[in-house]
């Protein structure tokens, strides 16, 4: 559990969220994370990552009338 | 008799007039040399703070005269480095878009084996042997912050430190 304690020490000054594919609502946490600039950390991942998130990996950010949007789900 | 009195007296006036004026003078050359005196005193004390400040700057010089040298050859140094930054970017970045799956021997295999040839074979000027990640891609400072959070010192945990931090994709830690 050694990465998971230093990432979670590391990233408390940039309010880190802990979250899993199961946590309720976790999109809607995500989100807040991107809108307020926190870390994000998700924990007990399996071999599937849950394509909702895929926009973030893929850092598919674009750019609207100079603010930096990224679309997330629907 | 009258006649000499008065003469003795006006010449007494006379000389009642001249110490006077005598007087005065004195007091103003008294003055004078008071003013003098002080300014003398001012110019001995600054002579003085001056002589505290040559020495003071003859320290200095003399202090970082060593410096000089250590720059000197820090200069030679980094002269000798911005040659070899062409290879040790590429190792960089090679080993922050590859070797993040791999494990410490094999990162090593590639990095200080294959790696290393490649560049030596293409001439391409690089630190070869003395590259260290650990200094090229971070820091003591940030190692030490690092080891601080909880993340151990030893080469394959700060090479993850690196590939956590530095990596343009998002990092996939498996930690069981």
């Amino acid at each position: 559990m050694q990465a998971v304690t230093w990432v979670k020490e590391k990233e408390k000054r940039n309010n880190l969220l802990t979250m899993t594919f199961n946590t309720d609502g976790f999109v809607k946490r995500l989100e807040n994370a991107i809108k307020f600039g926190s870390s994000v950390l998700f924990e007990g991942i399996d071999t599937e990552l849950d394509p909702i998130i895929d926009p973030v990996l893929e850092k598919n950010i674009s750019k609207e009338a100079g603010v930096e949007v990224i679309t997330l789900g629907d | 008799m009258g006649i000499k009195k008065e003469k003795a007296e006006a010449e007494l006036a006379t000389i009642q007039h001249n110490l006077a004026v005598l007087t005065e003078s004195l007091a103003k050359l008294n003055a004078q040399k008071k003013e003098k005196t002080d300014i003398l005193n001012d110019l001995e004390a600054k002579a003085d703070k001056m002589a505290r400040r040559l020495n003071s700057a003859d320290k200095l010089i003399t202090g970082l005269g060593s410096e000089q040298k250590r720059w000197t050859i820090d200069m030679k140094n980094f002269q000798e480095d911005k040659i070899r930054l062409v290879g040790d970017c590429l190792t960089a970045s090679s080993f922050l878009s590859y070797l993040g799956p791999f494990n410490f021997t094999l990162r090593r295999k590639m990095l200080f084996e294959d790696w290393k040839v490649d560049l030596a074979e293409k001439e391409i000027p690089s630190k070869g042997e003395d590259f260290r990640l650990e200094n090229f891609l971070t820091g003591d400072v940030e190692t030490a912050r690092w080891a601080s959070e909880g993340l151990p010192s030893d080469e394959l945990s700060i090479q993850n430190g690196i590939l956590t931090n530095q990596s343009s994709r998002w990092p996939l830690c498996i930690d069981p």
